[in-house]
């Protein structure tokens, strides 16, 4: 599955807990609430559960968490650089 | 590092729970004495006691709980500050003071709804003092200081970014000035200059808290530039850690024979705020280390907001149910405890567990954040 489709899902089906929220992927996941603290701990430790990506504790900034297309493409960058 | 803050989290709010029904555990052991040993109550005989010790040491042991939660908190917000030099924006900030106020309040007026039904007298005032101050249930004063952090947070930034030694040395004064004021009230001492600042030193004002949120703004975003010094000392860091636990039991007891008191209630002192600090330090020396149950741990942090909000009405109703029921168990302090926690920890997830799984769900984190 596209990766930006499951991470949509993930998020509004964990975090927002509506499966059939409108996410919009340029929707900037803090300024709209969605992720906390919290949540993007979970969000990391599920990336890399289930894309089998390892994020470096540098790498889990803003710019590349701040909405789903910032992260698909930060994911993509990290899957070619392993 | 990252990945151990939501280890961190969980262990926390284990060890809030646990502190909280240490406090039942202590009113079992002086309090509730009659309800399993023919004597009048308060009675004291088992202050001194191996069991008193064990509960001491494990209070003590705790006391890292807050301190990592303004951690987690400080780190979150350096986050998204961003890496740039952008400040805090003020959005992130109110929406997060909204997620975290809305299950505060309603947490706050459960609570406080079941004291007016048990009998408590509350006029509409004081029932919005209770409610702001974080007094409806003990855990809650910490809820206001977060609010408060978070408040200040965008004017500390931009010192966590580009000058974070000062910023730690002026928090760490500050943060260490307000805990030094708790002293003269537990040693009944007079300091008549000091008087109005200790008298408004309030646990849910934020000074006597600051240091650990900038230490975790700090490490937000220089955790690359400590990680090889803190690996390098993480041998001397857990003995600093076990030193100042040590040191921690051992003044407590001093405070409590220097107050002529048979019982203080707890409160934190210097020595306790410096075992916390090199708790933390030394949980992310040993960073490379594996961590016992990750995934329990994992599981439990990412939930340990609603634990927090909730576990204060199922110990309480637990101690009480005991107390009555079953009173022999009181008599048993250590699998009182040992209940008392697993419940504080279990119910409360069940029941977010349940909320998740109704028509309720939508309503999911305005319950428990």
């Amino acid at each position: 599955m596209d990766r930006k489709i499951a991470l949509s899902d993930y998020i509004k089906q964990e975090v927002m807990r509506n499966p059939k929220a409108n996410l919009d992927d340029a929707e900037d996941l803090f300024n709209a609430g969605i992720l906390d603290s919290l949540a993007i701990l979970q969000l990391v430790a599920f990336i890399e559960e289930n894309f089998k990506i390892k994020i470096p504790d540098e790498d889990v900034i803003f710019e590349n968490f701040q909405n789903l297309n910032a992260l698909a493409s930060y994911l993509e960058t990290q899957k070619a650089a392993e | 590092m990252v990945k151990k803050l939501l280890y961190l989290n969980g262990l926390a709010v284990l060890a809030v729970v646990l502190n909280h029904s240490l406090s039942w555990s202590y009113i079992s052991l002086f309090w509730w004495t009659d309800r399993y040993l023919p004597v009048s109550v308060p009675n004291f005989d088992q202050l001194g006691s191996p069991i008193y010790y064990l509960f001491r040491f494990l209070e003590q042991l705790i006391i890292f709980a807050i301190p990592a939660f303004l951690f987690v908190s400080g780190f979150f917000l350096a986050f998204a500050a961003g890496r740039g030099q952008s400040p805090l924006r003020w959005n992130i900030i109110f929406v997060r003071l909204k997620n975290l106020l809305i299950p505060f309040f309603i947490w706050s007026v459960i609570i406080l709804l079941m004291d007016i039904a048990l009998g408590r007298e509350v006029s509409p005032a004081e029932f919005l003092l209770v409610i702001v101050t974080g007094r409806a249930a003990d855990p809650f004063y910490f809820i206001p200081v977060l609010a408060q952090l978070y408040l200040i947070s965008p004017f500390i930034v931009r010192f966590a970014r580009n000058n974070w030694k000062m910023l730690l040395l002026v928090t760490g004064a500050v943060h260490a000035f307000f805990v030094l004021l708790r002293y003269p009230p537990l040693l009944n001492l007079d300091i008549p200059f000091l008087e109005p600042i200790i008298a408004n030193n309030r646990h849910f004002l934020f000074p006597s808290y600051i240091f650990f949120l900038t230490l975790g703004m700090v490490f937000g975003f220089h955790s690359s530039e400590f990680k090889e010094w803190l690996y390098s000392r993480r041998w001397l860091l857990l003995g600093l850690t076990g030193a100042f636990f040590l040191l921690g039991v051992i003044e407590w007891e001093m405070i409590l024979k220097a107050s002529g008191q048979e019982w203080l209630g707890p409160s934190e002192t210097l020595i306790d705020q410096i075992y916390a600090g090199f708790f933390l330090l030394t949980f992310f020396a040993f960073e490379r280390t594996e961590l016992p149950l990750p995934r329990t741990f994992n599981f439990i942090g990412a939930k340990s907001y609603g634990v927090y909000l909730t576990h204060t009405i199922v110990l309480i109703i637990t101690a009480k149910a005991v107390y009555h029921l079953i009173p022999q168990l009181l008599g048993l302090p250590l699998l009182f405890l040992l209940m008392l926690t697993a419940a504080g920890v279990a119910l409360p997830l069940l029941l977010m567990e349940i909320v998740n799984r109704s028509p309720l769900r939508r309503y999911y984190a305005l319950i428990f954040g």
